[in-house]
């Protein structure tokens, strides 16, 4: 009884409460002054073994007076004119190229700046011209194959990425975000803040109150990555509250040997494995905005219809020399080779794919860059309009050695007669090294492997986006794409095949198109599509319409990144995996060793499906440079990547008014003068009140 | 900037209090027992409000409603507060020793009761908006007057020197049974807050002005309830040597 009353008063409490909460937070004051805008992505600090790179905001946040550059010619008017200093600069995204930038930090008059993207009659298409990227025209260029060769300088004349301007490794001292309008009706920034407020017309600059924005994006990191692992180590002696101040870049890579292997079958034989791979990541200035479509994805998708392939005919492989075939996804390549760098240290100091354990009955035997048979990198692969040629890249370098050599052209002739609709281009120029390529990280430590890169570019990229946010579907949508990408996978198992077997694949090995074509869809245009949502049993949690961010993230980071490289997992552990008659219980408690992995997929409670259990042989290792495992590493030599990521609280943008100082003033100096007038106005009362207050008649008479 | 504004709005409506509070409470330990107690006293008349709104807010009851009721609750509060002051002038009697003001002139009870109704009131009312005013924006981005901050210091000012005018007021008029101060005590707080709903449609100087003229009418009223003339002015502003005068006469 006491229990229904209680209940009762609670719920006309709450009740009370949210009529109460509903009814005057309308009438809030904040809420007349800020009105905050939740569609930024920020800009943030990254730092290498010697520079910071990126952005921040000062603790508290930098404010400054909105101000629209709509073209070229509307920065004189800010630099020569513009009166009310800090600006914060709204741009259109063709406006935010290095250039622009540039003249804006040296300006010394920004506080901040702003991306702004959104269609209205103005701007059409919110996409830069092509080309636009941020990364270097020479990317990975330090911790590359030729840092000190006689190809060291190749790029330096024929640049890989002629359109790159370095703006992803500039360093900022003030906060950047892009602000994404497009799925508004109007521009909040510009119709209520920017046109109605500040807008200087034919000239003259706007009068008081302005629109200025507030944009937070405070980096605790600063300087370079020794310092801030260092003060990171203080801080955690030290702080009651320990926290690092920044967190190397690192993830996952994702592998998976076609055939089961056990250590106590024997060693595995030299050369005897065929590599496939192809890289998972991408990178842009902005957190949360790097789809890295054509940088990574068209690549990624391929590999992954390469391996439905594979496995169809995997009872084939060790029909001849070939023991087994891995098909490797790297992640962190944009940021100098993190996961391909980490396998190649790994593989040389025995620890791939873990180390060896006596009591560990069930693992794999140890894999070495001296088991690799042949190397086959897939990269960009998007099919250019008036130009679908594939082009097969070698590294001139190992091919000097004629043994290498042999096996290389071994290698080409078989892509090549295996070529089927598509036009392969072999580069023969010895002069011309390997484009940017997680091979260089393996030939960097073993020159004998015969490898090659497939892409879709002759010298410089075909990606006119090259690790930009704007390396989206769109930018290499075409009615080719997901056919092309059928061929190139062909191509390849095919050769795979021959390499194996020494036959013709068997013809009855098809590519599975709506795979591909699925894959696509969750990676590039939706990635709460129901191929995502089969792979983990309906719980994805992603808001609708959403495509996740293949930058590689930090190891210790949030689920963002994380949730691809799961999603891939599982992608794969479908693809290889063999269903087995186990119910859900059964197939989550399965003993998971280090040559199985159990997976539950396919669970459905609205589709009533119940799902399947699949063993799979699909493994991750880190992919974490390896400087931050070698004790006393030298930060500035440049050997591994040397990439952390600052920590950050929150990211926020708000716009208000501010009022003329003149205001501010005038409003001061008149609270000064009744607070000094009052003093003396009640100091005189007080002082006479026995006269001016005469108590009551008696006392006047005394 | 916004720093600026935030002190110049927060002089404006707490200077005076606070020049009264130093020069003419502070030094008497009883008239801050009378402050806070008083004060106390306010707070209880917004408690009784805000259930009342709780109540009222559920039944879809135009912000009229409240603010009336608001109004009578605080003078209902203000006789309860008069009831305890004398009922314990007694006990006062007894703990003063040396100033003796307080006892042989009432005003000084009402007057220091007043100015706890308005003090409290004041922070009331102006300290949230006080807070946002530190920065480092101001009113405006929605069509909002950007002079929002000075107009509400502005009346928080007005009303903390009502409150201290009615209370004078409103203790003589029970002394003295005349019960047309009471009713302008009562009626004019009505009328002010009331006044204060024009702010929503931006209608300040319509609020503000009347306001004013309100204080003036009742401060003065208030000293004249309290003993003050157009002699004793007169006095006053010629009146020191004079009254060394006498003592050395005397």
């Amino acid at each position: 009884m006491a229990n229904i009353l209680n209940v009762k008063i609670f719920l006309w409490l709450s009740l009370s409460v949210i009529f109460l909460a509903t009814g005057l937070n309308a009438d809030r004051i904040t809420e007349k002054i800020y009105q905050r805008i939740d569609e930024g992505f920020s800009c943030f600090r990254r730092l290498n073994g010697t520079h910071q790179i990126g952005c921040s905001s000062s603790q508290s946040g930098n404010v400054g007076v909105v101000h629209f550059l709509e073209t070229k010619l509307d920065f004189d008017w800010l630099l020569k004119v513009g009166p009310d200093a800090p600006y914060v600069v709204l741009l259109p995204p063709d406006l935010f190229r290095r250039e622009n930038l540039m003249t804006l930090k040296n300006s010394g008059k920004i506080a901040g700046v702003v991306v702004l993207n959104q269609t209205d009659t103005t701007l059409r298409n919110p996409a830069p011209k092509p080309p636009y990227s941020n990364d270097l025209t020479c990317p990975n260029k330090i911790t590359g194959l030729y840092k000190e060769d006689a190809f060291s300088s190749y790029c330096d004349s024929n640049p890989w990425n002629p359109a790159g301007d370095g703006l992803l490794f500039e360093d900022f001292k003030f906060p950047i975000f892009f602000i994404n309008e497009t799925k508004l009706n109007q521009s909040v920034l510009l119709n209520d803040c920017y046109h109605k407020f500040n807008r200087p017309i034919e000239g003259t600059p706007p009068s008081y109150p302005l629109c200025a924005i507030e944009l937070k994006a405070f980096m605790w990191a600063a300087v370079d990555t020794p310092t801030c692992l260092r003060r990171g180590r203080l801080n955690m002696m030290f702080n009651p509250q320990p926290s690092e101040y920044c967190d190397p870049l690192g993830n996952v890579n994702i592998f998976v040997p076609v055939l089961a292997a056990n250590k106590s079958d024997g060693p595995v034989s030299n050369r005897s494995i065929i590599f496939v791979s192809a890289r998972m990541d991408s990178a842009s200035i902005f957190d949360g905005l790097s789809i890295g479509a054509d940088s990574a994805i068209t690549g990624m998708a391929t590999l992954v219809a390469i391996a439905d392939m594979i496995f169809q005919f995997k009872s084939d492989i060790r029909r001849g020399d070939i023991e087994n075939v891995f098909l490797v996804l790297f992640n962190g390549e944009a940021f100098d080779y993190i996961g391909s760098s980490r396998m190649a240290y790994d593989m040389t100091l025995g620890k791939f794919p873990k180390p060896m354990k006596e009591e560990n009955p069930s693992q794999s035997p140890l894999i070495g860059l001296e088991h690799v048979k042949y190397w086959i990198e897939l990269g960009s692969l998007a099919p250019q309009a008036g130009n679908t040629k594939v082009y097969l890249h070698t590294d001139p370098k190992s091919r000097s050695d004629s043994g290498v050599d042999t096996k290389v052209k071994d290698l080409i002739s078989i892509l090549q007669k295996n070529q089927g609709n598509l036009t392969t281009e072999s580069i023969v120029d010895a002069s011309i090294p390997l484009p940017p390529a997680s091979l260089q990280s393996f030939l960097k430590k073993d020159l004998t492997i015969p490898g090659l890169f497939i892409s879709n570019h002759k010298n410089a990229f075909a990606n006119q986006f090259y690790n930009s946010e704007w390396d989206t579907f769109q930018t290499i949508s075409s009615y080719k794409l997901s056919k092309h990408l059928a061929d190139i996978a062909r191509t390849v198992s095919a050769s795979i095949y021959e390499l194996a077997t020494g036959q013709q694949m068997p013809s009855y090995i098809q590519v599975n198109e709506t795979l591909l074509e699925s894959t696509l869809e969750c990676y590039l245009v939706n990635a709460n599509c129901s191929l995502f949502n089969w792979l983990l049993n309906g719980r994805s949690n992603l808001a609708s319409e959403m495509v996740l961010p293949t930058y590689v993230g930090v190891s210790h980071g949030d689920g963002a990144y994380k949730a691809l490289s799961l999603r891939t997992r599982h992608l794969l552990a479908m693809i290889s995996g063999e269903p087995l008659d186990v119910n859900k219980t059964g197939c989550i408690n399965s003993d998971h060793n280090e040559i199985y992995h159990y997976y539950w997929l396919g669970e459905s409670e609205s589709n009533n499906a119940s799902g399947t259990c699949y063993r799979s042989t699909v493994k991750t290792s880190h992919a974490v440079s390896p400087a931050f495992e070698i004790e006393n590493y030298d930060w500035a030599s440049g050997e591994y990547s040397s990439w952390t990521e600052s920590r950050w609280e929150t990211f926020s943008v708000r716009i208000f008014l501010k009022a003329s100082s003149l205001q501010a003033v005038s409003i001061f100096v008149f609270g000064v003068v009744v607070l000094l007038l009052s003093f003396a106005v009640t100091y005189w009362v007080e002082t006479n009140s026995v006269l001016l207050f005469p108590a009551s008649p008696e006392a006047v008479a005394c | 900037m916004a720093l600026l504004e935030f002190f110049g709005c927060a002089f404006l409506a707490f200077g005076p209090p606070l020049a009264m509070f130093l020069l003419t409470i502070a030094k008497d330990p009883i008239r801050i027992i009378i402050l806070i107690a008083s004060a106390f006293f306010w707070l209880l008349s917004l408690l009784t409000s805000s259930l009342l709104w709780l109540v009222a807010v559920t039944l879809h009851s135009p912000i009229v409603v409240g603010v009336i009721f608001s109004v009578l609750f605080q003078e209902l509060f203000r006789y309860f507060i008069y009831l305890l002051l004398r009922k314990a002038e007694v006990g006062l009697k007894k703990l003063t020793e040396s100033d003796t003001a307080i006892i042989t002139n009432k005003n000084i009870l009402a007057y220091v009761s007043g100015l706890g109704f308005g003090i409290i009131s004041g922070t009331f009312s102006l300290v949230n908006v006080l807070a946002d005013a530190t920065g480092p924006g101001t009113v405006g981005l929605h069509g909002d007057s950007n002079l929002f901050f000075l107009t509400s210091a502005l009346t928080t000012l007005c009303f903390i020197l009502l409150h201290t005018a009615w209370g004078v007021l409103f203790f003589h008029a029970l002394d003295k049974k005349k019960y047309l101060a009471l009713v302008w005590v009562v009626m004019s707080h009505l009328l002010v807050s009331l006044l204060t709903l024009m702010n929503s449609s931006q209608l300040y100087l319509a609020t503000i002005l009347p306001a004013y003229a309100v204080l003036v009418v009742t401060a003065l009223w208030a000293a004249g309830a309290a003993g003050a003339s157009f002699t004793s002015l007169k006095k006053c502003l010629t009146g020191p040597p004079m009254t060394v005068q006498v003592r050395v006469e005397d």
